[in-house]
């Protein structure tokens, strides 16, 4: 932390006190500062312009650094100021986005500059930052400037644009998720099964037949009755991203709650008060009472729900590919002779089956209204896109020798323990925080490498899918193939108006009804008597609202 | 010994009493066990919450990533800095102010008006954005100035300061000097702060937690991680995180599972305090003075 | 003998006042200074804010240029569909909260000044101001694990003890604001057991003397001796509390509840906060706020005059 000196903090205290200027200055709204430093060009050593871009960005605890380097000054910033001209200066980070968040709306709030670049998640923050008139609309730098592939990708997914248009103009650049990156799949207690003699569930009816005999029959052999059937979570709603049950809903229609998907007539309807939903939750009601479920499911988030796993008492756990480096690695670890596997989610009576699929963006990068060189922030964008397309003039076999791998008689070489120093992901210092993704990729590329057996190409390949294991690419494999049962939400706007009146109110009965559902606590016909009140409460205006919101996306009148 | 302590039921009381006040130290002490055994133990049986009071597969992992941690230790640094500056000025301020506040209405006209000037802070706020402001302006942003300035005078600390002076100063003593021709800097240097080991040592500490503890002001002030303090940079990894807006990937989930390391983080983190206490808290019973016999 | 103290001090005092007031009362509001600058840049200042309330605050109009709603906000606050479960709530549990917070450390105060083994007295001290250093972040993770039906250390003690059922403490509407309080008794008890502590020797040993030699057991000389002597602390520490009655603890309260027990524990601060995530508006938070905070202010300037004018104590 730097000091200012005492004279001229006292200085400093002195004039504020004397004068009140500054509160004055404070009710006059927020007097602007200089904008700081962006958009100066100066003369790099070779003489060609180099181009300061700046911004803010989270700097998580696992983006490590080789000594001496830091987000400043790393392989990438050296790379984009040398190959491209480009001075990458990160103003502040934050190390999570919560608080990333909490600074950006802060700047937002008290009149600070905000940075040329910079990447927000929050749909409301997203909204007042555009109608702050502080950032900029990007639809003629996308016209002018992105190369003909990145249009390719973002004319494929137009609505990862949605969550930053306002009145037909696109306010930001996607940052996109992996498409199906966290949907889910069962994982199962392979053993158990043998055990017991049973097969993989392909309907929830089989299901619940295994349930019932993790439940009564004993599994881990220690002669006491203390297995679940299913690891679920539910203190922050019943479709998430890890011990999720949206593929019990999803088993008996094309809703999941907390979520708007397409209703009959092709307008956005709200998952939670649909039919189905009610023949969701009285399965769960039925599995609670027979003690397939977690008695304390209903204070379980997604984080703690995952020890009864983790400990062996579970034999079911829905759970996204990735999970088989956590929490699937750490229940093998615990319970020796434990083999966990991957299977389809299963069907419902007529042969439906769904899951919550994850959004196409993980953010919008958005921009401030005085940068001028959205030119090179395409450059830079489309070199680093080129990577995962496998055609970069710059990373051939890696990003950066020494860092994602090395070159041993001519040949890459992945393998972390040969690297020099140990293996660094440099990808995490591009400006996207990781290497940059085209929803559906990943698993495509992973479902290929474990079909053909084919070798990896490149530091990409290798580290983020084949280093990652078997179980992994076969789930990825799954999830892949079941993509068609996806019901994504496709409300990505701000809150509207009626939800930030009402919403608070709603989703508190929403989620109170349904635990005490569930728990027996009240009659399902309960979900009823919430539908209604959910449609009188403003849940029929923030309907209304939801679906003007999305013609207005899709550019319809 | 007085005679009732010979009595029967007074002796049985005493059993008991001993009995009932083990079990409640060690209800309180608990948690400190728990978060102790979790951090010796692997990080497997941790996340399947297998760990009780006592460590299981017994491993020193969690504390060489955490000393293996820069971050960490910078963090560590910061509080350390922060601590002593941020005590040494809310002590020098409150101190000075205290002496006045102490003196009668008689004495010091204007005293309520003062006083009630502080206490109007234990109870109305301007909130966050305006304090934020406030501080942004004075370019305060990124400097220790932030952390320990607008935190400096806490209204409570400052009566129980008040408190002190006023019922634990000798008035003859105050009187004498007086009569010595000093002034009020001078008995207030001379012979209040001599006095007032007590209340100091205890105002300190109570100051020193505090500082110890806060971690939302870090946050905002800093705009980098090597400047958070150690609370500011044990929030972030001790709060969960919400993914559903989140791209994963292995990595960030390895971390994650490490509830080990979080609890020895915990645990070195609380570490300095426990070790400071025990030594002020002698100093408690008397230096905490609440109230006053009205004059 | 009291009084001849009095007197002296009395004089004292009088003298004083001739001479101070003639030439040192400069160096009182000099000494005064630097803390009131620093409180008025920090805490006044920033009290323009409270504005906001009043405002629809929008972060890029700055507060000139705010539209006002006057009320409004106050207003919607008392619409709110839940607004008297989730006051009722905070009054319940806030006042559970500081009854206890009496009662527990007084009587814990009480206890250990029977215990003549110093070492004893002195450690079991230290321990139990120790929770207090750790958060509820934290504190919070480790109940869910203590209180778990399932293999929870509480549970396990208690089924094996009254051959009861498990207890669901956290989803349970019946528990639940029994654990709140207990917990953050268990939390915060050290401080007050100390005030308690310093305030019980301080009593006169003459009092127990003359009782002695009357003939009182130990148990009167508590009830007639000791409470009494202790009642205007009490008094005290009851006041200064009293500006937390719409404070039934966010940290605390966030960290354990649950849609199961949102009837019983929905709490205002909680309420707020999830309106908050919702519409991100500063206005309405400060709205709450600044009624919070008057309501607090009344009833600790109605405190402060009672004690002083019933309990002859000067808490400020």
């Amino acid at each position: 932390m730097k000091m200012i000196g005492g004279r001229k903090l006292f200085k400093k205290l002195l004039a504020s006190m004397t004068g009140m200027i500054m509160a004055i200055g404070m009710l006059a709204g927020c007097t602007d500062k200089e904008p700081t430093s962006s958009n100066s060009t100066s003369q790099s050593k070779d003489g060609n312009q180099l181009v300061t871009i700046t911004t803010a960005r989270t700097l998580k605890d696992d983006t490590k650094f080789r000594q001496g380097e830091d987000v400043n000054n790393n392989p990438v910033t050296r790379w984009a100021e040398k190959e491209l001209g480009i001075k990458l200066k990160t103003l502040w980070t934050a190390p999570n986005d919560e608080q990333y968040y909490n600074k950006i709306r802060l700047a937002l709030s008290s009149g600070q500059e905000l940075p040329d670049v910079f990447m927000v998640s929050d749909g409301l923050l997203i909204n007042d930052l555009i109608r702050s008139g502080k950032v900029m609309s990007v639809d003629k730098a996308i016209e002018q400037y992105a190369s003909p592939r990145l249009k390719e990708i973002f004319n494929k997914f137009p609505e990862a644009f949605y969550p930053a248009t306002v009145d037909g103009n696109r306010y930001g650049i996607p940052r996109f998720s992996g498409g199906n990156g966290s949907d889910s799949l069962l994982w199962i207690r392979k053993d158990w099964l043998d055990k017991l003699g049973l097969q993989p569930p392909k309907t929830i009816e089989d299901l619940e037949k295994i349930m019932d005999a993790f439940v009564n029959q004993d599994p881990d052999g220690n002669g006491k009755k203390d297995t679940i059937g299913l690891t679920l979570a539910s203190k922050n709603g019943l479709a998430t991203w890890l011990a999720d049950g949206s593929f019990v809903f999803g088993a008996y229609g094309n809703y999941v709650p907390s979520s708007w998907s397409k209703g009959e007539d092709g307008s956005l309807v709200y998952g939670s008060v649909q039919p189905s939903i009610k023949k969701g939750l009285a399965k769960l009601r039925e599995w609670y009472e027979k003690g397939y479920l977690d008695k304390e499911i209903g204070i379980l988030d997604e984080q703690t729900a995952i020890k009864s796993f983790v400990a062996g008492k579970s034999g079911i756990i829905a759970a996204p590919p990735w999970g088989a480096g956590w929490p699937i690695a750490d229940a093998i670890k615990n319970n020796p002779g434990a083999i966990v596997e991957p299977y389809p989610l299963p069907s419902g009576s007529d042969g439906k089956i769904g899951r919550r699929g994850e959004g196409l963006t993980v953010g919008m990068f958005l921009f401030n209204k005085n940068f001028k060189h959205m030119d090179k922030f395409f450059e830079y964008w489309d070199a680093i896109y080129s990577y995962i397309f496998n055609d970069s003039r710059y990373f051939k076999y890696g990003l950066f020798e020494g860092y994602d791998y090395v070159m041993k008689d001519g040949q890459p070489v992945y393998d972390p323990n040969q690297i020099p120093r140990g293996k660094i992901d440099p990808g995490k210092y591009f400006l996207t925080t990781d290497i940059p993704t085209v929803p559906y990729m990943l698993y495509n590329l992973a479902e290929e490498l474990y079909t053909t057996k084919r070798k990896p190409k490149n530091a990409y390949e290798y580290t983020k899918i084949v280093s990652q294991g078997e179980p992994y690419m076969k789930a990825a494999t799954i999830v892949n193939q079941q993509n068609q049962y996806r019901i994504e939400n496709e409300f990505s706007g701000p809150p509207t108006k009626t939800m930030q009146k009402r919403g608070e109110f709603l989703t508190k009965m929403e989620r109170e009804t349904f635990a005490n559902i569930i728990y027996g606590r009240v009659p399902l016909s309960e979900f009823d008597n919430f539908v209604e009140k959910w449609e009188g409460s403003g849940g029929q205006e923030i309907t209304k609202e939801v679906n003007e919101w999305y013609r207005s996306v899709k550019g319809e009148k | 010994m007085y005679h009732y302590q010979k009595s029967l039921p007074y002796k049985i009381f005493t059993i008991l009493n001993y009995v009932l006040l083990t079990v409640t130290a060690f209800l309180c002490i608990l948690p400190l066990i728990h978060i102790l055994a979790v951090s010796f133990s692997g990080s497997a049986a941790a996340t399947a919450n297998l760990v009780g009071l006592w460590p299981v597969d017994f491993t020193l992992d969690a504390y060489e990533k955490t000393i293996g941690n820069e971050n960490f230790l910078r963090s560590l640094w910061n509080s350390f800095f922060r601590v002593v500056l941020g005590t040494a000025i809310s002590m020098g301020l409150m101190l000075c102010a205290a002496y006045p506040l102490s003196k009668s209405d008689q004495v010091f006209r204007g005293r309520k008006i003062y006083m009630w000037f502080f206490v109007f802070t234990m109870l109305f706020h301007g909130g966050l954005v305006p304090t934020y402001m406030v501080v942004t302006k004075l370019g305060l942003t990124d400097t220790i100035w932030a952390l320990v300035l607008p935190s400096a005078v806490s209204s409570f600390n400052l009566i129980l300061l008040v408190n002190f002076f006023r019922t634990s100063v000798p008035k003859s003593l105050e009187e004498a000097a007086l009569m010595d021709g000093a002034n009020h800097f001078t008995i207030f240097l001379r012979i209040y702060l001599p006095i007032s080991v007590p209340a100091i040592a205890t105002i300190s500490l109570f100051t020193m937690v505090f500082h110890w503890n806060s971690w939302f002001d870090g946050m905002i002030y800093m705009s980098d991680v090597k400047h958070y303090p150690l609370s500011t940079f044990l929030q972030t990894i001790i709060v969960q995180q919400d993914f559903t807006k989140m791209s994963v990937d292995a990595e960030t989930l390895k971390n994650l599972s490490e509830r080990t390391v979080k609890s020895a983080q915990i645990f070195i983190a609380a570490l300095p305090m426990l070790i400071v206490y025990p030594f002020v808290q002698k100093f408690f019973v008397k230096g905490i003075v609440l109230g006053a016999e009205k004059e | 003998m009291q009084t001849e103290i009095d007197l002296q001090e009395r004089i004292v005092t009088v003298k004083t006042k001739k001479r101070w007031n003639l030439k040192g009362s400069w160096q009182l509001h000099a000494m005064l200074l630097p803390a009131i600058v620093v409180v008025f840049i920090f805490q006044y200042i920033p009290m323009f804010g409270l504005v906001m309330a009043f405002q629809d605050y929008e972060p890029w109009l700055g507060f000139l240029n705010s539209s006002w709603v006057g009320l409004e906000h106050f207003k919607t606050m008392f619409e709110y569909e839940d607004a008297r479960q989730v006051i009722w709530n905070t009054l319940v549990i806030s006042i559970l909260k500081i009854i206890f917070n009496l009662a527990v450390p007084l009587t814990f105060a009480l206890l250990l000044n029977e215990v003549y083994v110093m070492k004893f007295k002195r450690t079991v001290q230290t321990i139990v101001y120790l929770p207090h250093f750790l958060s509820w972040v934290i504190l919070g993770g480790i109940l869910i694990d203590m209180l778990s039906p399932e293999g929870g250390i509480v549970n396990s003690i208690l089924t094996s003890l009254f051959r009861i059922e498990p207890i669901f403490f956290l989803g349970d509407n019946d528990w639940f604001r029994t654990v709140v309080v207990v917990t953050d008794v268990w939390k915060e008890c050290g401080f007050n057991t100390i005030v308690f502590l310093a305030a019980i020797t301080s009593i006169n040993p003459a009092l127990y003397e003359a009782a002695i030699v009357d003939g009182a057991n130990r148990w009167q000389q508590t009830i007639y001796i000791t409470l009494p002597s202790m009642l205007p602390i009490i008094i005290v520490v009851g006041t200064l509390s009293l500006g937390n009655i719409l404070n039934a603890g966010f940290d605390q309260i966030l960290n354990l509840y649950n849609p199961l027990v949102y009837k019983t524990g929905d709490i205002i601060d909680t309420y707020v906060y999830r309106v908050g995530l919702l519409n991100g508006d500063f206005s309405y938070a400060t709205a709450v706020g600044l009624f919070k905070s008057v309501i607090s202010f009344i009833l600790v300037v109605t405190g402060y005059r009672l004690a002083y004018k019933y309990a002859n104590y000067k808490i400020f």
